[in-house]
């Protein structure tokens, strides 16, 4: 009955007094008060005055006054203007705050006792402008930041300093234009420099520039949900965190920076939690990420690399470099997982220009599932040779140390490569440079894969296994397809062009073989290696193919398949014609043109059409 | 009786009208009261005195005898008085007028109620105001 009494009483009381405000004025910071929650204000001893539990000493108080609206609770609004900051905090929260204001530079001081328990989350917005302000937090309770038409040029280290290892909210609030920059020369390491994990919210804009080191640095995770950053310059790297980086949506432009766009690492090697893994997660979203350096990574994850939606453009220009310590080259890459790549949507546009550069590089497995890959390296062959560095080598390479040279490519795998789906698009220009390579086994179950190379168009240092997808490749220089061991077709459209001589359409490993057991198979140029112990016939017809025409296979009343030749494709004059054999298991001496097509039968004659041609051919295993 | 009781409440809860501007009482180490409207009130201090302005008044307290102030929704100028410790069943009473629970003493009305000016109608019918201090 009594807690019934004083709470009807409470609502009563509240309803009439609710909506003015006491504001008590302490030089640049004031703490207003909601006049139904004051209650009983104590003077003690004509020197102090208590109010909510924040003491007040008389003389520190300027001015009190009665506002006609109380500020909203478990809010501190920070206003910049020139050299100068106010600061308005609610009176809920007053007691668990000690502010401090010098000039522009506010510091917040967020007492441990803040809990759910207590006050709950409080949220520190920041307006107005200065060019020589900064915000600094310091507590141990998760709080929000809230970016409101702030604009702050810091000139003692970061713009906005978070010194507490909580989840931070850092809201850029929907229809408000933000702009941080921090001062050079100093000991941040971002502009917002954060030592908890950052979550950024809500669509409204920010640009961040790093004056002394990243533009955006949190000693734990950072989140991107809706809002729309920018780094437009930093002398390190765009983004930088520890544990991972997330992103939902909103967007992500990083340009003008000294290192890396985007760098990911390991908070604790020793004894990672579930949530240090290094990564980088793109699900929704636009980034844009342009670098410069050399040696620079678009997007540079400790662990791995996961898109499950969104777009990536990336573009990196610098070459290689000789790294002492490591005593091997690094190169530039618009994508570097030390982890695993896994693709699952989403649309990558990459560019890289520099020597060595490649489009994406991974020491684990790729995993590609679906998802557009549009990839172009332009870049040679860095070489580190005798103390002297060449960024573009045009001489034979074959007896330079691998640890001492590093050639573009679209995509480099450390490990194995598994293509189950996705559209690929990759060019590369430079001399050496390969489509898509793999240290390990390379297996394509699906996709559409487009490839233009001026060396080996698909690379692997084992198998080569191709179960399913469409595989379009073109090798300038070198072998369509190059596995060091065997290669494995048995499904999918597989038309590969090499370049001549022993540059081939399908190269596999000396004393390995090539299987075909399904499939339509179109392999051009060199000399191919020879299908053996397989399970279905392939022709060798002694015929020359030509850039913009089709080639086709099948018998006076049918056509079993046709394929295009590529613009991109030069005739060769290698190969043999129609040699039997072709020299072995991975030896030389193959047809220049092999087809196969699951309608051939062994020993049975068919028609080639190409060009304007006709040829016949008998099929083999 | 019940119907001076009624035409208090009446007077009253015209004062709660009147009181939609809300006051700040002030409350002296003696116990008295003194009050005054917070429209465009404000309050500095100055030579060991707080100077509180408002739109119609001003008051000037020593501090060395201010014990604590309270926003109320009585009006200003209405007389303070204290809660007494009459025995005997009471309605209790908002500013306004609107009757919001009964207590069985004064006492427990008190210590149930938050801080606040009520009015107490006693067993007997007769009416008071009473101030709660938390």
């Amino acid at each position: 009955m009594k807690k019934t009494l004083s709470i009807i009483i409470m609502a009563a009381f509240g309803a009439v007094a609710c909506a003015q405000s006491l504001d008590v004025t302490c030089g640049a910071v004031t703490y207003s008060f909601n006049s139904a929650q004051t209650g009983v204000m104590e003077y003690s001893d004509g020197s102090s005055l208590t109010i909510q539990g924040k003491e007040f000493s008389i003389p520190d108080i300027t001015v009190m006054k009665v506002g006609e609206n109380a500020q909203a609770d478990n809010l501190v609004k920070v206003t910049y203007d020139g050299d100068n900051a106010t600061v308005t905090v609610s009176g809920n929260v007053a007691s668990y705050v000690d502010i401090i204001c010098d000039g522009a530079y506010v510091t917040v001081v967020q007492s441990g006792d803040v809990s759910d328990d207590t006050c709950g989350e409080i949220t520190y917005r920041l307006s107005g402008a200065s060019a020589d302000g900064a915000f600094r937090l310091d507590g141990s309770y998760k709080a929000s930041v809230e970016l409101d038409n702030v604009n702050l040029k810091s000139r003692r280290g970061a713009a906005i300093d978070i010194q507490n290892g909580k989840r931070i909210a850092m809201r850029v609030s929907e229809g408000t234009v933000n702009v941080l920059a921090d001062a050079a020369g100093g000991s941040q390491k971002g502009c917002i420099n954060c030592k908890g994990h950052l979550e950024f919210k809500q669509k409204g804009a920010l640009t961040v520039t790093g004056n002394t080191a990243h533009g955006i640095y949190a000693k734990e995770y950072i989140e991107l949900k809706n809002s729309r950053i920018t780094v437009d310059g930093a002398i390190k790297d765009g983004l930088n965190c520890n544990q991972y980086f997330k992103m939902e949506s909103g967007s992500l432009t990083i340009s003008g920076v000294g290192d890396d766009g985007i760098q990911t690492s390991f908070k604790d090697d020793a004894d990672r939690e579930d949530e240090d893994t290094g990564s980088v997660s793109i699900n929704g979203g636009t980034l844009d990420i342009s670098v410069t350096a050399v040696a620079a990574k678009a997007v540079n994850a400790d662990g791995d690399f996961n898109m499950s939606g969104g777009t990536l453009n990336a573009s990196t220009s610098g070459h290689g470099k000789w790294d002492s310590t490591a005593m091997k080259t690094k190169a530039a890459a618009c994508i570097s997982a030390d982890g695993t790549v896994n693709i699952n949507g989403g649309t990558l546009d990459l560019t890289s220009t520099g020597g060595g550069g490649k489009g994406i590089s991974s020491d684990g497995v790729i995993t590609v599932n679906d998802g557009n890959l549009k990839i172009l390296t332009t870049g040679g062959l860095y070489v580190y040779r005798n103390g002297t560095e060449y960024t573009n080598y045009t001489g034979n390479a074959d007896n330079i140390a691998s640890n001492n040279k590093s050639s573009a490519k679209g995509i480099k795998c450390d490990s194995e490569i598994i293509i189950n789906g996705g559209n690929f698009d990759i060019t590369t220009q430079g001399a050496n440079s390969e489509g898509i390579e793999s240290k390990d086994n390379l297996t394509i179950n699906g996709g559409n894969i487009k490839v233009r190379a001026k060396d080996d168009g698909i690379n692997c240092a084992f198998d080569l296994s191709i179960t399913g997808g469409v595989l379009d490749v073109v090798s300038a220089s070198n072998d369509g397809l190059d596995s060091n061991r065997n290669t494995y077709i048995s499904g999918g459209v597989v038309a590969v062009f090499g370049a001549s001589g022993v540059e081939c359409g399908i190269d596999v490993g000396d004393g390995y073989r090539l299987y075909f057991q399904g499939g339509y198979i179109l392999a051009a140029a060199g000399n191919n290696s020879t299908p053996s112990s397989s399970t279905q016939a392939y022709v060798a017809p002694n015929i020359t193919l030509t850039k913009d025409t089709t080639v086709s296979i099948g018998t006076s009343s049918s056509t079993f398949y046709t394929f295009t030749v590529p613009a991109e494709y030069s005739a060769s004059s290698g190969g043999r014609s129609n040699a039997p054999g072709g020299g072995g298991p991975g030896g030389m001496g193959g047809s220049k043109v092999l087809i196969s097509t699951p309608e051939l039968v062994s020993g049975t004659s068919y028609t080639i059409k190409y060009g304007n041609s006709t040829a016949t051919a008998t099929a083999k295993k | 009786m019940r119907k001076s009781f009624i035409a208090c409440l009446l007077l009253l809860s015209a004062a709660g009208v009147k009181a939609q501007n809300i006051s700040l009482v002030f409350r002296s180490a003696d116990g008295t009261e003194q009050a005054i409207e917070t429209s465009g009130l404000e309050m500095v201090f100055d030579g060991g005195l707080l100077r509180a302005t408002s739109a119609t008044m001003s008051l000037s307290l020593p501090l060395s005898d201010l014990r604590s102030m309270e926003f109320s929704s009585i009006a200003a100028g209405v007389d303070a008085v204290h809660a007494d410790n009459a025995a005997g069943p009471v309605d209790i009473y908002d500013p306004d007028g609107r009757c919001i629970g009964t207590a069985v003493s004064v006492s427990e009305a008190a210590s149930a109620l938050p801080a606040g000016i009520y009015i107490i109608k006693s067993s007997e019918g007769n009416a008071r105001k009473i101030a709660v201090r938390k």
